[in-house]
């Protein structure tokens, strides 16, 4: 009777396996995030462990190092092999020796990060190659929270390729725009305007008290924001900063960005034209060169 | 010195039994280990079965084994594994020799008194039933119960890419030495043969054999459960089949159903195998003369699903329309250069073995087939071993050749690009040992039963 009653305990807590569901949770519907429509494609999760920092303030940290170039990137010297690696500019199918993105991207650091949709940021292709929503994660204000499968150890920077957007399927509205301010958004071929960003990237750190959240908040002026969907490489930003400041970073355990923003075409099209026109960031690719993982 | 040899024979039998639960296991996913192993146990059985070992149960052998043998040596020279680095030249070259060292092995199993077929038979099964339970535990760790109908239409991404296969057709396996993501045609084979071990429950009992039964219940139990878990079209289809096959080998063995019908059946079989072997030949040509007889396949909808609404008849297509073109007699290439035209491989050996060892090499794997398939039939009738074993040795057997002949994945792994041959993976030596077994003990016991007959004959 009571090997029946233990054979029935083990039997019934083998079920409870099933609530693990762990790779359930990062499976997506068939093209989700690809939709024609501009505003279904914002990426706005966040991972479970980090959704009470969203929108909570953490530690501010002075962004030292800071780079929105590859050339200013270069300069500062957190990175002395890039000098020999030529600019990023050839979509992934084109990667190889000589490749920065190729020799940085974090899918060659650790094996974990070529899983979850987010595996779009780690797989060396800065640009959209043709691949417009394919290659990037379209985010709105609200942004991300990533909870890294694996904790990082010392990463010495943080890099991040991305361009701005507004929502350029909505020619109507932008025709509007146009005729209110031609300087704003020019004629075809003109592939983009001006914009300013509050951008805040945050990285998270685990010790024995719990996870702390660290703010690195930076004004970005005269960001190129698309208007125009292009693949000509001149509207992104490699933006970054060191991360020798950062606390406890033997141990980190994930990161999200979130913005705010000053755009002219969205002034106009809510100020005088009464609409609303979508602002985005789309983020190629997100690194933390340097560092390991366990 | 001879009798000393001899005396280690049940040590001998007890490591090779170990090597085919680790084949089995296919631990490690090493064919190169395989292989050695391979020689490193038929060398054992040599030395402790060379005196049982007579020169008419070679010949009988020599008629599976050489053809394998050519078979193995075909593969290695044609296009898909000459000239590129799929696999390197060292592993190459022990795709014969493990197909020889194991059959081999088989045969001279059969003649040795130390080994006992049943015990062969119990630790195969443990073996794929350990594995079919990592595999479960993991998969619904990762996916939970029914993940293929929660799930359908949802994706994995990895690299930035979303997967080629939806959650509905991915499971996880143990492949080498860590659990990948596969696709549920691989994961889906072991339980498939693990359910054949139920043929066990029908000849034992549990006052008889009360560990044997429980145990083969287990497996029994752990195979459906895996396999109602995880419910997909296509292995809903191999497991009727599977289901079908132990029913009729059941119901043949207590001879409730009489062979005739077996024959008859079998008959008919074959038939419509090559009747639909000739019309997908047919169907997969552009010579003007069958235009009329494609379109009348296209416009009718249920013959056009079979014969060109799926992936696997367009592989298939793929392989016989191209099958006689260039060089393609010898092999389809892997990896193909640009002028070339791209065949994918199908799911099915039947096919593969066109596409990896070429026509030559395709029709001596079936010469061979055939000829085993005519000594497990023998082995069925006249061989001493007890019914229960014949039974499942015969049930695993064919279960494992005619699910691989509907749902043998060559690219088995999601994220990661491998290949599982049918002649590189683990079950299929082992598939080959147990032929050979069967083969030359039944052979054996056929010419015993034929001495008999002309004794008792000679008596009258």
């Amino acid at each position: 009777m009571k090997h029946k009653h233990n054979f029935f305990i083990i039997l019934t807590s083998c079920f409870f396996l099933t609530s693990c569901g762990l790779a359930s949770k990062d499976l997506f519907k068939g093209n989700i995030y690809n939709s024609p429509v501009f505003a279904e494609n914002y990426y706005d999760f966040w991972d479970s462990q980090l959704a009470n920092f969203k929108g909570t303030q953490g530690e501010l940290l002075e962004s030292k190092n800071l780079f929105r170039t590859y050339q200013e990137f270069l300069s500062t010297g957190l990175d002395q092999q890039a000098a020999v690696y030529s600019y990023f500019w050839l979509p992934k199918y084109y990667e190889g020796e000589g490749n920065y993105s190729y020799y940085r991207k974090m899918n060659s650091v650790d094996s974990s990060f070529n899983y979850h949709y987010l595996s779009k940021l780690y797989d060396g292709q800065m640009f959209c190659g043709g691949d417009f929503q394919l290659s990037r994660v379209q985010i709105n204000e609200n942004g991300f929270g990533q909870y890294f499968d694996k904790e990082g150890n010392s990463p010495k920077y943080f890099a991040m390729n991305f361009k701005a957007s507004i929502d350029y399927t909505n020619t109507t509205l932008l025709n509007k725009i146009h005729e209110v301010d031609p300087t704003v958004i020019g004629t075809d071929g003109d592939y983009y305007h001006l914009s300013n960003i509050q951008m805040t990237v945050s990285i998270y750190t685990k010790d024995s008290e719990g996870i702390k959240k660290y703010d690195y908040i930076n004004n970005l002026n005269d960001v190129k924001t698309n208007h125009y969907e292009s693949y000509t490489g001149l509207e992104y930003e490699f933006f970054g900063f060191s991360l020798e400041n950062l606390p406890n970073k033997s141990r980190v355990v994930g990161y999200s960005i979130s913005f705010n923003f000053e755009d002219p075409a969205c002034n106009i099209a809510k100020n005088i034209l009464g609409e609303n026109l979508d602002y985005s960031l789309m983020v190629y690719e997100v690194m933390f060169p340097f560092s390991s993982w366990h | 010195m001879k009798n000393k040899l001899v005396s280690y024979s049940p040590v001998v039998i007890f490591l090779i039994l170990e090597v085919l639960a680790f084949v089995t296991f296919s631990f490690g996913n090493s064919f190169l280990l395989y292989g050695i192993l391979g020689i490193i146990i038929l060398a054992l059985i040599l030395l402790v079965s060379f005196k049982e070992i007579k020169v008419d149960g070679l010949v009988r052998s020599g008629f599976f084994i050489f053809p394998l043998f050519i078979f193995g040596v075909i593969t290695v020279l044609s296009n898909c594994f000459n000239g590129t680095n799929i696999i390197d030249v060292t592993t190459k070259v022990f795709i014969p020799i493990s197909l020889v060292c194991f059959s081999a092995c088989g045969a001279i199993l059969s003649l040795n008194k130390s080994f006992k077929i049943s015990t062969a038979l119990l630790v195969i099964y443990s073996t794929i039933a350990l594995l079919t339970l990592l595999n479960f535990i993991v998969t619904m760790c990762q996916f939970g119960p029914f993940h293929t109908i929660f799930y359908k239409e949802y994706y994995m991404y990895y690299g930035g890419v979303k997967s080629s296969v939806g959650a509905q057709g991915m499971a996880y396996a143990l492949v080498g030495y860590q659990f990948n993501e596969v696709t549920l045609g691989y994961y889906s084979l072991f339980p498939s043969l693990l359910l054949t071990s139920s043929i066990m429950l029908f000849f034992t009992s549990y006052k008889k054999d009360k560990w044997i039964f429980l145990a083969y219940l287990f497996f029994s139990l752990l195979a459906f459960i895996s396999l109602l878990f995880s419910p997909n079209k296509l292995s809903l289809i191999t497991d009727v089949v599977v289901l079908v096959i132990i029913a009729i080998l059941i119901l043949f063995s207590k001879k409730i159903l009489s062979g005739k019908i077996i024959k008859i059946g079998s008959l008919i079989l074959i038939l419509l195998a090559i009747i639909g072997i000739v019309l997908l030949f047919f169907n997969a040509q552009d010579w003007g003369w069958l235009s009329g007889f494609k379109n009348f396949i296209s416009n009718n909808a249920f013959l056009n699903k079979i014969f060109n609404g799926n992936y696997i008849a367009e592989n298939i297509k793929g392989i016989l329309n191209n099958l006689f073109t260039k060089d393609k007699i010898f092999g389809f290439y892997l990896s193909y250069p640009i002028y070339d035209i791209p065949v994918a491989p199908s799911n099915s050996w039947f096919f593969d073995n066109l596409f990896t060892s070429g026509f030559f090499g395709a029709i001596f794997f079936l010469f061979a087939l055939v000829f085993a398939i005519f000594g497990l039939n023998k082995y069925m009738k006249y061989s001493n071993d007890d019914l229960k074993d014949k039974t499942l040795l015969y049930g695993f057997i064919i279960t494992f050749m005619i699910y691989n002949l509907i749902s043998g994945d060559i690219n088995y792994l999601i994220f990661k690009q491998s290949y599982n041959f049918l002649f590189t993976s683990g079950p299929f030596l082992v598939v080959v040992c147990l032929f050979a077994y069967a083969n030359s003990k039944g052979r054996c016991d056929y010419n015993l039963f034929l001495e008999k007959e002309a004794i008792n004959e000679t008596q009258a």
